[in-house]
Parts: C-alpha cells; structure tokens; sequence
C-alpha cells in the first residue's frame, strides 16, 4: 500500500485521474474511519509524512434546518429565509425558488423583470468572483491584492445597492417579477462603473499570470481530470476550466438569458491558476451582459399579482450561481405553504471533487486548493489534522494554516 | 402538471424521453405526469440501481444533480434528480418507511456520495454499501438516535430544537 | 498604573478575534470589508488576530446551531481577561430570520455573554465600525463613521 502511493504522490503534479483508489474497492472518495478522531465539527486531514492522504469532511456547522421550516412557511415568506441560506450567492437562491414556483402557476413572467433578474444575477456573479480572488491573494499570502479586489467590488456593490436597497441580501425576487424596477436615469452611471470594473479585471488578470507570489502557489497546485469531476457530478467554473462546457444559462436558460448573448469561457485543465484566470475571464462576460441587458431592457411592468396558493405539483429548477448549478426542488399540495423544498447548493455538489484535489498535497497547499472550489468560509475555520505515522492529533484555525503556508512558501517573512 | 415557459421545445428532446422510456421499460419504469422539460420514471425499488446503471452508462446522462427525500405518507420517495443539456430526469422510487434501505449508488455515481449522507440524515434512509452511513453529514453529533430523522412529517421542530438543547 | 496603561493600550489596538458560529457568511464578509480600503476598521487600531488567547474583543455572526455551540463556549474561555463580546446581526441577536427552524439556536447570548449587539441583515461596515467604536467608548467626530 506504502508503494502504491508513493509512486501515486509523484504522479500527482502530472494526473489525477484514477488516484484517489484509496478505498480501493470502490470510487468513493473518502477512506474509512479513524477512531482517533474525535472532535465532530472539524473537517480532517489525515497526512502520511508530507502529504494529505485522506480528508473526512463535516459540515453540520451550519446546518439549520431550511427545509423543514419552508414546509411551515408561506410561499412568500420562504424567498426571504432561503436567499439567507448564503450570503454570497443570496439572489441565486432566492431566483432558483420562485423559479420553480413560478412553473407551477399559469402566468407568464414580464419581459423587463426577466432582465432584471438577468442584471442582479450577473451583479451577484461579479461580485462573488472578485471576492474570491481577492481571498486568494489573503490565502496565498498576497495581501496586496486582496485590499485593491475588495476596494474595487465595492463599486460593483454601490450598483447593487442602488438597484435593491440592501448590498448583500437583495430580496429582490418574488413570485412573477421582482420587487423593483432600475430606474433609467441611473443607467448610464451603473454602464460607466462597469466599464471601470472591466480594466480592472484586465489589470488582474495580468497580475494573475504575471506575479511571482501567485503563480508559485497555485500553478501546478489543486489538479484534477475533467473525467473525475464529472464522475463525481461537479459544477460550475471548476468544470468549465477543465474544459467540461457546461453552464445552466447556456444549456437550460432562465431568465432572459435567451436573448443576452453570453460567452462560455472555458479552460483546458484545472488547477488554482486556471482557476483563478476562469473567474476573472468570467467577470468580464458578466459585464459584457450586464450592459447589453440595461441597453437593451423592454419596457413593460415588473411584477404580477398573484394569490398566494400554488397549485397542486411538483417541479424543479436550477440556477448557474457564482459557484456552480444551484438545484431546488418544489412540491405543492395546492395549499398556503409548500409540502417540500429540497436545496442542493453547488459547494455541496463540488465538496467532493475539493477533497480529491488536496490528497497529495502538502499542509502548506491546503488553505489554496480549498478556497479554490469557492467554499463557504466555516469550511477553513475549522481543521483538525492527523499523522497517520506518529499518531499526533492537532487542531488549527484557518488563520494558523494560512500563516503556515506563508512561511512554508515566503521563509523569509518569517518574524 | 408543470409547464416551463422559457423557450419552445424542440422534438428531439420528445425523442430523448421517449428513447429513456423505452430504455428503462425493462425495469418497469413507469412514467409519471412531469412537463416538456420535466420527465418523471417510477421504477420498483429493486430495479433502482439497474435504471441508474442504464441511464449513466447507455444513455451518457451523467450528471446527478442531487437526491431528493420525499415523505409521502405511507412511504419514503427517493427521487435521483438528473440535468442532461435542457431537461431534467426524475428517476423515482419508494421505500418502505418502517425498514427504510437500499442500495448505494456510489459504484455507479461516485458522485452521490454526499447526497445519500443527506438522505440518510434527513430520512433516516439506510444505504448499503455506503461506507459512512455510521457518519452523520449536516445533523448535529447530539441528534438523539431514538428521535425520528427531521424531514418526516411526523417529527416537530419544537421537539428537535428541545432535544438538541436548543429549548429547555 | 500598570493596569490604566494596558487598558489604554488595549483601547488603542484592539484586538479581535471572529468567529462564525453557523452564519451565511453575509455578517462575515461585511465585517471583513470593514477592514478594506473604503472603510479601513485598521485605522482605528483594530486588527484581527489568528487566535483567541491574543484578543480582547470576540466578534460573533450566526445563529449558534448545536454543533458551534461547544466550539464558542471553548473559544471564549480562551480569551483572557477583560474580554467583550459583540453579537453582529440579526442572527446573532436572536436567530434572526431562522428563528423555530429545528437546528437554529437562539442567538448568542443564549451561549456567552454580550456586551454590543450590531443589528442588520448584515449591518453595513459602516454600522460594524460605530459598534465597535461603540464598544471602545469612543466618540464619534463625523455621524457618517467613516
């Protein structure tokens, strides 16, 4: 077994495909139990020598029990609860909900608030990706960029808030429409921040590919094959960048995604520095919609009354959030509230193809792989680690991994 | 009956339900009112896997999006929600709701790994073969096990959120 | 004299330590933007420290499930005293919109005590930055905060 996997270690930086046989009777990709680990909240990494051999994720930390309240809720008031299921991906949520309500009612969605929700979304897209690469450089030890990302998405959230009132959770989507129109005179001012937003993303994009700091902690770094991530139902830019074209605006369209055109970018491998170029490229063909839909935006009203009983059915939509596909399910026994509402968030669906990236990695790689799939931040906050040889046990913050992995790359900054 | 109103439907996708239809009927699949965008199978649990197996490897539908748990009264519903391209597959099948188990996907679907814990701490649903069903995934580690799993009807948030500490 | 000098100091530079205890991360990434550029919480002295047993001030988001609830008790009992504790957001303040669901606490002063609630679903940074100017008995200059 030893040999097996020192020779799989060094095969690691060049395929992944087939590696993580480690239960060798079957694909899944978590190892057995181990009975020295006892502590339930933290996600644990098992190491032989250097390397990750094993991680048991746990993610109860945040469980609060959404789907058993929607059940006691009304359709309306459920919009509310669910877009705070997340506070990145919020309008995700709450447009994937009433979408699939709204399937089951026989009205026709207005035109402009189709667009609307198209503007929102993509707002959400923009500024979920530049939060992500500015954590990057907080992970990878590049502080830099992490104060001059945010600082930029600020703008994107100025835009947001003039459109719904709130920065983070828009509760702009209800049942046929959404709650606010754009008022037109603010239009020009959004197009000419997002243009703005745009040379930023090509100055970043450079510094991506360019800067030292960066490229040494991520190329190379968090590889895995597009089969494996198919095998194991992955979504969104972590698939694209393998090179997988799958997208749900382009291959089941929602909202007025059918009359914005819209770019798939796609790369030819993963690992975190592809990643990162995906996201960036990403926010450019968000802005790019963004403008065509506030140029393009029908007139008309933005919502419809409707009653507030939902007919007898069930049905299921999806969304493309920042992260990936985000999928619910709805069922309604003709009634006031809903019989069932299931949420499969994309994190959830990508956690998998997360675990399989960090095995054979060093604990100095880890904060830069798990922050690659764009998890939510209790993930880091809470690792334990185990050494399968000596039997050593310990716990460390995220903050104390991360300070490891910059010394472990940067010595230098050593205090 | 749910109606999708994004875009008109175009025949081949007809043709992709018809072909999964036929390609499932030796498993008894059953069909079940969906939408032009929404095709529902119910197969006997005892076919579940075989259907998965036809589906993912004959059929290229590869993507699981997730498994959703349904109580429906007398029974438990499993429905294996697939995306292919515009369409969504429902592949459904019940089990029984005082011996709830069945088997793992995971040789077939590594990527069901997940779903399944969740069914499981939701439903109380066993599945064999799955590596970690002594495991909890989302449920806290001080879930009472003689408490009913959370999403059956019959078990009431007051009396979780009184036997997790929540309420006195 | 010893002791009016380390409470100066620790008025000048606080140091906090953030724990999300079964948030959405809404809280959590306002209270980190508070620390960007635009807003700058470090102008003020305030520095966010990787652990428990280097701060003052324990900055709470989320409704506190069962499963962070031990790992909260823990954290504040590694803060040496004088410690405050501030509650931000509604979920932090009384389990917020989750409020019945199965696996929703109360909010955390059902778990340790608080001394400054910061409402808002998130609060704003700039309602992050007068709480904990709050808390520090500063006065403010500018209504704005910033």
């Amino acid at each position: 077994m030893h040999d097996t996997f020192d020779k799989t270690v060094q095969d690691r930086k060049e395929t992944s495909a087939g590696l993580m046989q480690y239960s060798a009777e079957n694909l899944v990709p978590f190892g057995p139990i181990h009975p020295a680990l006892k502590e339930p909240e933290y996600f644990k990494l098992i190491l032989e020598g250097e390397r990750i051999v094993d991680v048991i994720p746990r993610i109860g930390y945040v469980h609060r029990g959404l789907e058993k309240a929607a059940e006691q809720r009304p359709w309306i008031q459920n919009i509310y609860m669910f877009e705070r299921t997340c506070g990145i991906c919020s309008f995700a949520h709450s447009m994937a909900y009433v979408q699939a309500v709204e399937e089951l009612l026989l009205y026709k969605l207005p035109e402009r608030a189709k667009f609307i929700r198209l503007v929102v979304a993509e707002l959400e897209r923009i500024h979920s990706h530049l939060l992500w690469i500015g954590l990057m450089g907080h992970w990878a030890g590049f502080e830099t960029l992490f104060m001059w990302v945010w600082k930029d998405r600020e703008i994107v959230l100025d835009i947001v808030e003039a459109i719904a009132g709130n920065r983070i959770h828009k509760s702009l989507a209800t049942i046929e429409g959404v709650k606010r129109d754009i008022p037109e005179p603010l239009i020009p001012g959004f197009i000419e921040r997002l243009k703005y937003i745009t040379t930023r993303v090509h100055y970043y994009r450079n510094v991506v590919d360019t800067e030292s700091t960066l490229l040494i902690r991520t190329e190379g770094i968090g590889k895995i094959s597009a089969d494996r991530l198919e095998q194991l139902c992955a979504v969104g830019p972590l698939v694209r960048a393998a090179g997988i074209p799958r997208d749900v605006r382009r291959d089941d369209p929602y909202a007025a995604y059918n009359d914005v055109p819209m770019d798939l970018v796609t790369k030819s491998g993963v690992d975190i520095h592809t990643l990162m170029q995906q996201r960036l490229d990403e926010v450019v063909v968000s802005v790019n919609m963004i403008i065509y839909a506030l140029e393009h935006m029908p007139p008309g009203p933005v919502k419809l009354r409707v009653p507030p009983v939902v007919p007898k059915g069930e049905n299921a939509s999806h969304v493309e959030a920042p992260r990936g596909e985000l999928f619910y399910f709805v069922k309604s026994n003709g009634g006031r509230m809903p019989e069932r509402v299931k949420v499969r968030t994309p994190t959830l669906a990508n956690l998998p193809s997360a675990l399989e990236m960090l095995k054979g990695h060093t604990l100095a790689d880890v904060p830069v792989v798990l922050t690659g799939i764009d998890p939510c931040f209790g993930c880091m906050d809470r690792l334990s680690f185990l050494d399968r040889d000596s039997q050593k046990l310990w716990r460390w913050s995220g903050e104390e991994l991360r300070q490891y992995g910059i010394h472990h790359y940067f010595p230098e900054r050593k205090k | 009956m749910a109606r999708r109103m994004r875009h008109t439907v175009e025949t081949s996708a007809v043709d992709l339900f018809t072909l999964i239809e036929k390609k499932l009927s030796p498993a008894n699949a059953k069909r079940e009112t969906g939408s032009d965008r929404l095709l529902v199978l119910r197969v006997p649990q005892d076919q579940i896997i075989a259907s998965l197996k036809l589906l993912t490897e004959e059929l290229g539908l590869k993507h699981l999006s997730t498994i959703t748990g349904l109580d429906i009264g007398d029974s438990i519903e499993l429905n294996y929600q697939f995306w292919h391209s515009d369409r969504i597959v429902d592949i459904k099948t019940s089990i029984s709701k005082t011996a709830p188990r069945v088997e793992t996907c995971t040789p077939v679907i590594p990527g069901a790994v997940l779903y399944e814990m969740e069914v499981h701490d939701m439903f109380g649903v066993t599945f064999e073969g799955h590596p970690w069903m002594d495991r909890k995934l989302l449920l806290p580690d001080n879930y009472p096990k003689d408490l009913p799993p959370p999403l059956l009807k019959g078990t009431s948030s007051e009396k979780i959120r009184k036997a997790v500490g929540i309420e006195k | 004299m010893a002791s009016r000098l380390a409470s100066w100091s620790r008025k000048r530079s606080p140091w906090v330590f953030h724990v999300n205890a079964s948030s959405c991360n809404g809280c959590d990434i306002e209270l980190v933007a508070a620390f960007t550029p635009r807003y700058d919480l470090e102008r003020f002295g305030v520095v966010l420290v990787p652990s428990p047993r280097h701060a003052d001030v324990l900055v709470v988001t989320g409704v506190v499930n069962p499963q962070t609830k031990e790992r909260l008790q823990r954290i504040y009992e590694q803060i040496p005293e004088p410690k405050h504790v501030i509650a931000v957001g509604a979920c932090a303040l009384s389990g917020g919109v989750f409020q019945g669901c199965y696996n929703a606490g109360q909010g955390v002063d059902s778990v340790i005590p608080v001394d400054l609630y910061i409402p808002g679903c998130p609060p704003r940074p700039e309602a992050i930055i007068y709480g904990i100017r709050k808390l520090l008995g500063e006065k403010d200059e500018t209504h704005s905060g910033n």
